[in-house]
């Protein structure tokens, strides 16, 4: 015997208000029909594939996602052969004497103009002048922090080549001026971690 | 075995589904013309329209035709069929959720039958009846869909706790629990309509 209570009195009267469904007349044609296509049906139907389109689809786009931000963002390869992607490797100790010029460098850019007129290259050989020496000078330079990963929190950047004579002398590069940049992928091997292996000046940009 | 020239009328169901295992489609017939209207209405308001409940009914059918061989008559032959229609109306429900059901959404097929006006109800009594069950559906149709199919079958289609428990796979204290729930959401609801209805 079914419980009741007052509640489910009013309930009962209310609902005692609703229609009933009936079946269309054509009920049993169309079961007819349906149980004589349900021996069509194959396995393909059988295993109900279409449960899994939602989590398959958003699958396959977020593999296809990866795929293309792989591509776009690490898969550049710079002018002196070293793939940028590779953050992971040390780059190699360059083995060159100290002040030698990267021979990839003087290949991948354009030649410096070696006019000993032009103001620039006065400009340079006083810098080279009133430059301290690597020993005597008690801060890393900007380079360096770069290649130590020490660049402004959470800004680390990108060096994309190595510009003799370049506008930005890397001794003027305050932690500041490094900010803008986005992030260290690589180092060419063409530069040494030695201070006075560094170059003048380095350009660096944003990677996007 | 029995044979097909008796099936008739008055054999009880679990007797109709033997008839069936054993060659008879009078028998299948038989279940479909006694279950088709019940189902219908019980999986109609769990979908909340007609079309997708047509479906889900019709399924229920097909299982029945390929399984009958299946059932044991330890549980009522009435609580496994149920069984059977509310586990597809629970897929369908879930099927609708993640819009892979080639039927309509909820709320937008056609819902159960027209109020049809009593012989001696005046227009207006027949139009406040027809509001009525408007905001009765409304209420029905906002449950969960835990507490909707328990609302359903135990006040529309009349089951005892027990077979409830047994048709959606609950415990006897989960089962009060969820028509409580129910009935004060219900409640909640409908007041305006049961006060209306204490009046007249």
């Amino acid at each position: 015997m079914k419980q009741t209570d007052g509640g489910d009195h009013r309930l009962r009267r209310l609902f005692s208000m609703l229609p009933r469904a009936e079946a269309p007349a054509d009920f049993e044609e169309r079961l007819a029909r349906k149980l004589a296509g349900g021996t069509r049906r194959g396995v393909f139907h059988s295993l109900n594939l279409r449960r899994y389109a939602v989590p398959g689809l958003a699958l396959l786009l977020v593999g296809a996602l990866t795929t293309v931000m792989y591509f776009t963002r690490f898969n550049t390869t710079q002018e002196i052969g070293v793939p940028s992607g590779d953050t992971l490797t040390p780059p190699p100790v360059d083995s060159r004497p100290e002040g030698a010029v990267p021979k990839d460098a003087s290949r991948a850019l354009p030649a410096p103009v070696d006019d000993e007129s032009l103001p620039e290259a006065q400009d340079r050989r006083s810098d080279e002048v009133t430059r301290p020496p690597a020993d005597a000078r008690s801060e890393p330079s900007a380079l360096e922090r770069m290649k130590m990963g020490k660049t402004a929190p959470g800004r680390p950047m990108m060096i994309e080549s190595i510009v003799p004579n370049s506008a930005v002398p890397v001794d003027s590069l305050a932690p500041e001026d490094t900010v803008a940049v986005d992030s260290v992928l690589s180092v060419p091997d063409s530069v040494s971690t030695e201070p006075d292996a560094l170059p003048d000046t380095v350009r660096i940009r944003k990677p996007y | 075995m029995i044979p097909r020239s008796t099936v008739t009328n008055r054999m009880t169901d679990e007797e109709l589904v033997a008839a069936f295992v054993s060659g008879s489609g009078e028998a299948f017939t038989l279940l479909v013309g006694k279950y088709k209207n019940p189902l219908l209405n019980y999986v109609c308001r769990m979908l909340g329209d007609y079309e997708g409940a047509l479906d889900v009914v019709q399924d229920t059918f097909v299982r029945l035709h390929g399984k009958a061989d299946t059932y044991r008559p330890v549980a009522k032959f009435s609580t496994w069929i149920y069984t059977i229609a509310s586990n597809l109306a629970r897929t369908e429900l879930r099927r609708r959720k993640w819009g892979l059901s080639g039927s309509r959404r909820d709320g937008e097929g056609r819902m159960l039958v027209e109020v049809v006006a009593d012989p001696g109800e005046s227009p207006e009594q027949t139009a406040g009846r027809s509001m009525a069950v408007e905001k009765i559906e409304a209420a029905v149709k906002a449950l969960p869909p835990a507490f909707r199919e328990a609302v359903v079958l135990f006040y529309l289609e009349d089951k005892g706790y027990e077979e409830i428990c047994e048709i959606l796979g609950v415990r006897m204290g989960t089962l009060k629990s969820r028509l409580s729930r129910a009935r004060l959401l219900l409640e909640r609801a409908l007041r305006p309509v049961m006060e209306h209805d204490e009046t007249d």
